[in-house]
């Protein structure tokens, strides 16, 4: 991992500039690793790679309809209250809209739940798991977690898989979409499944995409392409992490040799001057044992932004006013109380988080384009709906 | 409090001549990469007879679990460090038992493959019976079966953990006993080697003592290549076993001497979830013989033969 050091082209910038080709998919005839030969259509936007897809969990319809069935179900919970849809809702870009994740007997995660927008092409998923690859994978830490609860599962898979599979719905989705299964009523299928569901959130149709990939000149107001202008400009450097035509930086496509996985310290916390964070969650460091890795947590997608609030990883900036002020800034300052210190003066803080002086102007711009990314069609499409109730706000009273 | 039980009277244990029929399950053990080496101790062994199998004798090796003197139970509230501890959970897994043999040199035990407990590279021995406040899955585990030497022994070693290639395989696909989920640590991609639950007064929302490794590192692929703190517990026991009637006893008053039951560091995982940055784990991690911080580690205290 070399984060912070290898400026990345700004590739939707490249676009913008009506360098096209070089935001083209992939040639047909390249195999990408982890590519997906099942011929499953993606329905990819325009200037979208193709998702890398685990070898022995490719797509079909079936599967991501089980997927979608057990992404919503709550019977996936110790307590029947808690599905991961409940985290992760379509409406506000697949978060909870808390700064901090509720699990199902009410304890709270110490992070706030990110989007799952194109979370297909994610490197090393959570905010900070060097370690955590693929959706299978990261599927068995909400379900059995136990710091904090999410959804409270471990040591009670058996009995939950043997309630859908008395259940007449699940006996035909999982036949179907395990038609070579004796028994798919276990953990793998079900992680399979819900993995395959999760690759299908893609999101590409905001007005941004529609100006820079699909050619409509007035998809943006002038303000979002002022604010555009400043997003992948060398005075704010707010590409650099969150560039990619997924505007983050920590890229997993089919057809690259290497994922791209990069950590950030951006100055959140500086709790000794030496550049602490508070020790309830002091990011990658966590894993790493490494000193220089405190405060380093991967940027997460900037598609739907203006919906994801509050935001960074514990919520603890409110509203995308606070954020730019974080990064105006070049990092935050806390007055009081035991989060204090000012982050600008960490020794730790990534190398381009730099600074800058926004007017009135600019500032309004800046929220133009960042609220120009986000893509209601794709939050609203009926295939990433709850399936268990027809309208996904009504609460089950069972 | 009410009388400790007394512990349980040992079972008479039969070993059983199984001949030939070991080779396989000395075949079963090789996913680790350790059988050659373990075939060479063995022939240098001297109780060995210079033949693979021939005279190996199978041994259901009993562990137990007590406090001090009285029988770890569910529901069974217990004083350590002056705290009245209410036990809620007790799970380990045991891999690599290796017989030390009279008259020097060892002799590994083929860990059988004995559904759903062992699966021939790692046994799960499981203390906790889902009653009286423990959350488990109810039936418990308290036998290693293996293979090896006719007792008796000159001692026992044996490791607290999963080895490393299993420890970071798929948990969704694994067989048992590396499919208890009660075990899983999927946020660091492992199992936990080790899983103690309970409660005192002053943490009634529960603490742990979870031992798993930490500090891993993976490749491009995001396999796990290493880890900083494997935090697996050799475990080397000397003096002399029948294993036909010792017992191998985990004393938890011994395990958690010097754990802070009654408060937490803050901003910690309650008890000790193997952090080295933890104040709480220095206490078991040294009474299992485990490096931690700057302390070099000494002897575990958390084992012996009874």
């Amino acid at each position: 991992m070399t984060p912070d050091r290898r400026p990345r082209p700004p590739m939707a910038a490249l676009c913008w500039a009506g360098l096209q080709l070089a935001c083209a998919g992939p040639m047909p005839d390249e195999k990408g690793v982890g590519g997906d030969d099942s011929g499953w259509d993606w329905g990819l936007p325009e200037g979208f790679p193709t998702p890398p897809v685990p070898e022995d969990n490719p797509m079909s319809v079936e599967k991501v309809e089980l997927g979608r069935h057990l992404f919503w179900e709550r019977r996936l919970s110790i307590n029947g209250e808690l599905s991961c849809g409940g985290c992760h809702e379509p409406a506000l870009a697949f978060t909870d809209g808390r700064a901090q994740a509720e699990g199902t007997t009410g304890e709270l995660h110490r992070r706030s739940s990110m989007s799952l927008v194109n979370v297909a092409y994610t490197t090393g998923l959570t905010w900070a798991n060097p370690l955590m690859r693929d959706l299978e994978q990261q599927a068995l830490v909400p379900l059995f977690g136990t710091q904090p609860v999410e959804l409270g599962l471990e040591g009670h898979e058996l009995a939950a898989f043997d309630a859908l599979a008395a259940d007449p719905t699940y006996q035909a989705l999982f036949a179907a979409a395990w038609p070579d299964d004796d028994d798919p009523f276990v953990l793998d299928r079900v992680t399979k499944s819900i993995a395959a569901f999760e690759r299908t959130i893609i999101s590409g149709g905001s007005p941004y995409d529609r100006y820079t990939y699909g050619g409509e000149l007035d998809a943006m107001s002038q303000e979002a392409k002022d604010g555009m202008a400043l997003f992948f400009s060398e005075r704010l450097e707010c590409y650099h992490c969150h560039g990619s035509f997924n505007l983050m930086d920590s890229v997993t496509t089919a057809e690259q040799a290497f994922p791209e996985l990069y950590f950030h310290n951006t100055g959140l916390y500086n709790l000794d001057g030496a550049g602490a964070y508070p020790a309830r969650d002091p990011g990658l460091i966590e894993h790493t044992e490494l000193a220089g890795d405190m405060g380093r947590f991967r940027a997460p997608t900037l598609r739907n932004v203006a919906l994801t609030a509050p935001y960074m990883h514990d919520g603890s900036i409110a509203d995308l006013d606070g954020v730019l002020d974080h990064y105006a800034a070049a990092g935050r300052t806390i007055d009081s109380g035991p989060d204090a210190g000012v982050g600008s003066e960490s020794p730790l803080r990534s190398s381009l988080v730099r600074g800058f002086t926004l007017s009135p102007a600019e500032r309004a711009a800046m929220l133009a384009f960042l609220a120009a990314l986000t893509d209601e069609a794709t939050l609203a499409d009926p295939r990433f709906a709850d399936p268990h109730s027809a309208d996904p706000r009504e609460e089950d009273p069972g | 409090m009410s009388a400790a039980p007394a512990l349980p009277a040992a079972p008479l244990l039969r070993s059983t001549v199984l001949g030939a029929a070991l080779i396989g399950c000395g075949h079963k053990h090789g996913d680790s990469g350790h059988d050659h080496d373990h075939h060479h101790d063995h022939d240098s062994g001297a109780g060995a007879d210079g033949g693979d199998g021939a005279g190996e004798v199978a041994h259901s090796l009993r562990f137990a679990a007590v406090v001090g003197d009285a029988a770890f139970a569910c529901g069974q509230s217990v004083e350590i460090n002056g705290s009245a501890l209410l036990p809620k959970d007790l799970r380990f897994f045991v891999s690599e038992p290796v017989a030390l043999l009279e008259g020097g040199g060892e002799a590994p035990l083929a860990l059988g493959a004995e559904a759903p407990w062992q699966d021939g590279a790692v046994a799960l021995l499981d203390f906790e019976d889902a009653t009286g406040g423990c959350e488990g899955s109810g039936p418990t585990n308290t036998a290693l079966v293996v293979s090896g030497p006719a007792g008796p022994w000159a001692g026992l070693r044996f490791t607290v953990g999963v080895p490393f290639d299993l420890n970071h395989a798929d948990a969704a696909t694994a067989g048992a006993p590396l499919n208890t989920s009660a075990m899983f640590w999927s946020w660091a991609s492992g199992y936990k080697f080790l899983k103690f639950d309970g409660s005192t007064a002053g943490m009634p929302g529960g603490l742990a003592l979870h031992l798993g490794s930490t500090g891993c590192a993976a490749d491009a692929s995001g396999a796990v290549t290493d880890c900083a703190h494997p935090n697996r517990a050799v475990i080397e026991l000397v003096g002399p076993i029948d294993p036909e009637t010792s017992v191998v006893t985990l004393d938890l008053a011994a395990l958690l001497d010097g754990m802070d039951l009654e408060s937490n560091t803050p901003d910690t995982a309650p008890g000790c979830m193997s952090a080295p940055n933890d104040p709480e784990c220095a206490g078991p991690f040294a009474q299992l013989g485990l490096p931690f911080g700057d302390a070099s580690p000494a002897g575990q205290r958390a084992f012996s033969i009874r």
